[in-house]
């Protein structure tokens, strides 16, 4: 445990019931990268990445890179990530986005890429980088839960659906995979911004890990 | 005066050059000759495009008052009558003078000149006596000049914010490229590992002869003694690395803009900019936003009510929760009437919708249903 401690620098906390058994730090760690995918459609899975991105530690500048540009900064900052922090990028392909993600990366920021493909090699690349770096990087892509391509080289992968709300937003995050730790489902409802000024928030509403046939898994 | 010995070439021709210094001084007068006597009368007498001396008023010649008088008593006013006249009875009637002037005019006998010296400029230069274009010799130059460079700005205080780097090759093309900074800097490893990095797109075509690297911009700089026990991270050579790898128009930061129309709401600022902390809005703002508004066909009961189900890609949408309408009117006074954007009568409703999976839409409808046109609808981005 104490060689774990010093193998990631820091940890974006996550609310989980059963945390130890899912994520063995009770949150992502840095150090590493996150893969979020997000269906065909929508933006669920960047809205959930965003969330963890506010708790970044200090002032680690947040660089978005991507090819289409499309992340909306008062969107961001209605979620609670100040865009101050942020740079944005534009990449003319899938190579010079992952690439700039790495470079980003082994300086020590914070990375996120909506990235279309991600080979095994560049996921591997990508975990180095952050490693080396000490940075954390986050992978938002439109794919399906599985592909041919996946690799152990993230950290963690989610999936990121939305489902129907019954007040505030509902999202089904499925931790598809996680080093350590236990893949599961869960409903996370994400709070409107309180009176007293707290930022919105992901509140856990259910669990489904135990459901027999709830979790797919790969293989 | 400019002595442009051997640099006309960098510009075409002469007339290129005069053409390109002219393009810079509006409204200036400038002549090419081959003395400097000549191109003085030429500038100030001579018109465009004339290069014969002899039809200029004697003044041309910088003569004084007194021989010029003299000169016109005898009925010679302009510099061809005073060529045709024997020197050396020119010189037993009006002194040396005239003939010395027309001399220095004619090229036959030698003026010197005191140049302006250029002010000192952070420029490092490095001529080869056999040209070089294979890419080690070309990244073994640079970073031989690098350090050279670095420790020049060093001495001085500066730190480089605009690096440029020319290679001069011998076909008489010259290649270059721009580095930028995000933060002052002198640190040649760093410039040196940016420097071949952005070679890969330089062409050496039959060789260079000469590679020279230029201060653009220089800031002060002297740099600041860092905490050694716990080292504030620096991010300035990773974004400097980015920066001049996409370029600055593709990396950049956003400062709130106030405007109402949602993709007016920021701006870009280059990635040295400081940015304004943000508010939070006032109304729900997807997390993404398409860059242009895709038209959808939705059915929607009049006269404001939210679409009951819309079609988007072939893919039907029935809208099962929806909040809104957040009207948002142009901003007339802003920019003239644009056939191109979307609302034609000026107003758009913005609806946040939900379908019946849950996913999160932003759309707006362009127009009323009283309006000019009929109301078109168009999808504007993605809640989480």
């Amino acid at each position: 445990m104490e060689q774990m401690r010093n193998m990631y620098p820091f940890t974006l906390s996550l609310d989980l019931p059963i945390s130890g058994r899912h994520l063995p730090r009770a949150g992502l760690p840095g150090g590493a990268i996150h893969e979020f995918r997000g269906g065909d459609a929508g933006a669920a899975h960047v809205a959930f990445a965003v969330l963890l991105l506010v708790g970044l530690p200090g002032n680690m500048p947040i660089l978005w890179v991507s090819f289409s540009a499309s992340s909306y900064p008062p969107g961001l900052a209605g979620l609670g990530l100040d865009p101050a922090r942020c740079l944005f990028a534009k990449a003319k392909d899938d190579a010079e986005c992952l690439g700039t993600l790495e470079t980003a990366l082994r300086g020590g920021m914070a990375g996120v890429a909506e990235a279309g493909s991600l080979s095994r090699l560049a996921a591997r690349r990508l975990a180095l980088a952050a490693k080396q770096g000490n940075g954390i990087g986050f992978l938002l892509r439109h794919a399906p839960a599985f592909t041919p391509l996946d690799s152990t080289a993230p950290v963690t992968r989610w999936m990121v659906t939305p489902v129907p709300s019954l007040s505030a937003p509902r999202l089904r995050v499925e931790l598809l995979y996680a080093k350590g730790g236990r893949p599961g489902v869960f409903f996370y409802e994400i709070t409107k911004e309180a009176d007293d000024g707290a930022p919105p928030a992901l509140a856990l509403v259910a669990e489904r890990a135990d459901i027999a046939g709830q979790i797919r898994r790969a293989g | 005066m400019i002595d442009i010995t051997g640099c006309a070439h960098l510009f075409g021709s002469e007339m290129g050059m005069r053409r390109h210094i002219e393009n810079r001084l509006p409204g200036s007068r400038s002549a090419i000759a081959g003395t400097a006597a000549a191109a003085w009368a030429l500038a100030r007498y001579g018109e465009t495009g004339i290069e014969d001396l002899d039809p200029l008023p004697l003044a041309a010649l910088r003569l004084d008052e007194i021989t010029i008088r003299k000169l016109r008593r005898v009925g010679i006013r302009r510099i061809g009558a005073l060529r045709r006249l024997p020197r050396a009875e020119l010189t037993a009637g009006y002194g040396a003078g005239p003939v010395h002037r027309l001399a220095l005019a004619f090229g036959e006998a030698p003026e010197a000149r005191l140049f302006i010296s250029a002010p000192p400029d952070w420029r490092e230069i490095e001529h080869y006596a056999e040209p070089i274009f294979a890419a080690p010799q070309l990244q073994a130059a640079l970073l031989r000049l690098a350090p050279k460079f670095c420790a020049r700005l060093a001495a001085g205080g500066q730190g480089v914010t605009q690096l440029q780097a020319r290679f001069y090759r011998i076909d008489s093309q010259c290649p270059e490229f721009l580095l930028r900074f995000a933060a002052p800097t002198y640190d040649d490893a760093h410039i040196g590992r940016l420097l071949i990095e952005k070679l890969a797109g330089i062409d050496p075509g039959f060789g260079i002869e000469a590679l020279s690297l230029t201060a653009v911009a220089t800031e002060p700089y002297s740099p600041v003694q860092r905490s050694t026990e716990t080292p504030a991270p620096d991010y300035r050579q990773t974004v400097d690395t980015i920066l001049n790898r996409l370029g600055p128009k593709n990396f950049w930061r956003v400062t709130p803009h106030a405007s109402h129309i949602p993709e007016r709401q920021i701006r870009r600022l280059a990635v040295t900019g400081k940015p304004v902390g943000w508010p939070q809005p006032s109304h729900p703002r997807p997390v993404q936003l398409l860059a242009k508004p895709a038209a959808i066909t939705a059915i929607a009961p009049v006269p404001d009510d939210p679409p009951v189900t819309f079609s988007w890609r072939g893919k039907v949408h029935r809208i099962r929760r929806s909040s809104g309408p957040e009207r948002i009117a142009r901003d007339w006074w802003i920019s003239e009437h644009d056939n191109a954007r979307p609302e034609h009568d000026h107003v758009r409703d913005y609806y946040a919708l939900e379908d019946s999976t849950g996913a999160r839409f932003w759309v707006f409808r362009a127009g009323t249903h009283d309006g000019i046109a009929p109301p078109r609808w168009y999808l504007h981005g993605f809640f989480g």
